[in-house]
């Protein structure tokens, strides 16, 4: 019979669970260190494509731009960086949890992470974390240079880059939590890539990472404004374009509490679907 | 007659392997049907919601040069033919080739009958795209009928050549991806920058200013993708265009050229 703990009960057992969060922390972010090390060709010849890609969108551009200076809103500069930001998003952001959990559930494995000392989640969000702090260093901060080289950022301001990036971290997290809730949905159901597809259109539409959500007619902007979602891409990203007041930090600290708010009740909606999910599992594959 | 010829008369074609891939991954969607079901009704979803988008760009930017809003529908109905199809044939090869370099199971390819470049390409159907072909091909027709358009032989084979050279041309980046993956295999970012570029596609090459159109038709011919095949059933085609066609050959062939190569380098322990 395999254990079905949730996060409460894992972190009961444990004596001292964030100690014992930490130091996997660090083993797992060594770990992912060394992979990234080992595979660094794939990492270089990245490195030297994505320029490639803002180019492309800077071609698509000028061909807009050249007899507007604004388009809904947005200068060149900002349009160019608002869709090579969306690169970012998927550096610092974006995560496959749902994919992980459930290739665990239909090819073996869950019984393992189910005996581990820490909850599923805990382990996840640590695993992520340490990749994403890995990415910041080694992908985030090249590519935003050769951005910067290709097309200077004039609308960028000290304050508005760190607004990006406190609220791309709240993003990480509520992403993750969405994942997680996705994920776990494969102990009922086995196979459960229909919710990764959505994941994409909750990504592309409704948190703006395709194109920013101004194109959209004005009823569906409501719609969209209304939702918790605009967090994962769109609120971040207006910080870092300077479409926002970035010396407020009054009006930030109220959009971070909103979005706190949301993780929030993300957070609690994921610890009770967890729970009942949770005990569908059957160690032989489903 | 020899064993030899005999396993070689026996080895399935291409064609006949992607039917069989289909065939077995319909079977194991309908094992999961609810997933099944959802799969379907998101991926065509997400399709007809991404034409929707290009539409709102095309608005939000008041229009691309030369091209009225109906011709624009017209676009984005192939548009969603096109990735319908790419997804259907080929919309898990990406995925296969990650998963059996990672794990360690490529060496098998190289002992069954085919090649492995072909045993490769056929395995990776998406069954889940049907849909998404049925909606472009009758989005399409509609449109065509709207507009008023009556095709002539010519323009039909046009469309049918520049459609198959665009398979051509999305197979040798395949390739390309694929022969990587044999040396580098952990992919990763380069999956999201092939996808960046393939959205390049999505737009009319008008839209591209200076060197940009002339690179999306002849250099990188991504323009055989959608906006080529819906030119010439527009009656408005590029000079010159056939170009594309011989850029789409020579890259396959150099694509080919490079999995050799990459095929012959490779060693099991994982690169």
């Amino acid at each position: 019979m395999i254990s079905h703990a949730t996060t409460k009960d894992k972190d009961r057992k444990g004596a001292r669970p964030a100690l014992a969060a930490s130091a996997a922390f660090f083993s797992l972010f060594k770990h992912h260190l060394k992979l990234r090390l080992q595979y660094r060709e794939t990492f270089l010849f990245s490195l030297a494509l994505h320029p490639l890609v803002m180019l492309l969108i800077l071609a698509m551009f000028k061909g807009v731009y050249r007899k507007q200076e604004l388009v809904l809103g947005y200068s060149q500069s900002q349009m160019v960086w608002y869709f090579g930001s969306s690169q970012f998003f998927y550096y610092l952001v974006w995560n496959v949890v749902d994919k992980n959990i459930a290739q665990k559930v239909m090819f073996g494995g869950m019984d393992r992470q189910l005996l581990r000392p820490y909850s599923l989640l805990s382990w996840e969000l640590v695993q992520l974390l340490a990749h994403k702090l890995l990415a910041l260093v080694f992908e985030f901060i090249p590519v935003f240079a050769a951005y910067w080289l290709i097309l200077r950022p004039d609308f960028l301001s000290g304050q508005g880059l760190a607004q990006y990036l406190i609220l791309t971290a709240l993003a990480l997290l509520q992403f993750f939590l969405l994942s997680f809730l996705f994920g776990i949905l494969a102990f009922l159901w086995q196979d459960v890539s229909a919710a990764h597809a959505l994941k994409f259109i909750v990504v592309n539409v409704l948190a703006g990472v395709a194109l920013p959500i101004a194109f959209f007619p004005d009823r569906l902007q409501r719609v969209l404004y209304a939702l918790p979602f605009q967090y994962l891409f769109h609120v971040p990203v207006q910080h870092l374009l300077g479409r926002v007041d970035v010396t407020r930090w009054d009006s930030f600290a109220l959009t971070c509490l909103w979005h706190c708010s949301w993780l929030a009740a993300l957070f609690v909606l994921s610890e009770l679907a967890s729970r009942r999910t949770i005990r569908h599992f059957l160690s032989a594959g489903g | 007659m020899s064993a030899v010829n005999q396993t070689r008369r026996r080895t399935p074609h291409f064609a006949q392997l992607l039917a069989l891939d289909l065939q077995m991954k319909l079977k194991r969607a309908l094992a999961f049907r609810l997933n099944f079901a959802a799969n379907l009704a998101i991926s065509l979803g997400y399709s007809l919601i991404f034409s929707v988008f290009q539409f709102c760009v095309y608005t939000g930017l008041r229009g691309y040069p030369g091209w009225r809003a109906d011709q624009m529908l017209f676009f984005q109905a192939v548009l969603l033919f096109w990735t319908g199809s790419v997804d259907l044939l080929f919309g898990g090869v990406r995925d296969y080739i990650d998963l059996e370099i990672t794990y360690g199971n490529f060496d098998r390819l190289f002992v069954s009958p085919p090649q492995v470049l072909v045993s490769l390409l056929s395995r990776g159907t998406n069954v889940q795209a049907s849909a998404t072909v049925l909606a472009g091909a009758l989005g399409s027709a509609v449109m065509l009928a709207r507009l008023g358009l009556h095709p002539t032989w010519l323009e039909a084979l046009s469309f049918a050549v520049f459609f198959v050279a665009g398979l051509l041309f999305y197979v040798a980046l395949l390739v390309v991806y694929s022969a990587c993956t044999l040396f580098m295999v952990k992919m990763e970012r380069l999956r999201e920058v092939f996808d960046r570029v393939l959205f390049f596609a999505s737009f009319p090459a008008d839209l591209y200013a200076g060197a940009g159109k002339a690179v999306l038709i002849f250099a990188f011919p991504l323009a055989l993708w959608v906006y080529l095949p819906v030119q010439t059933l527009l009656g408005r085609l590029e000079n010159f265009a056939a170009l594309a066609v011989g850029t789409a050959i020579a890259s396959f062939a150099l694509a080919l050229a490079f999995w050799r190569r990459q095929e012959r380098r490779y060693v099991s322990a994982g690169g």
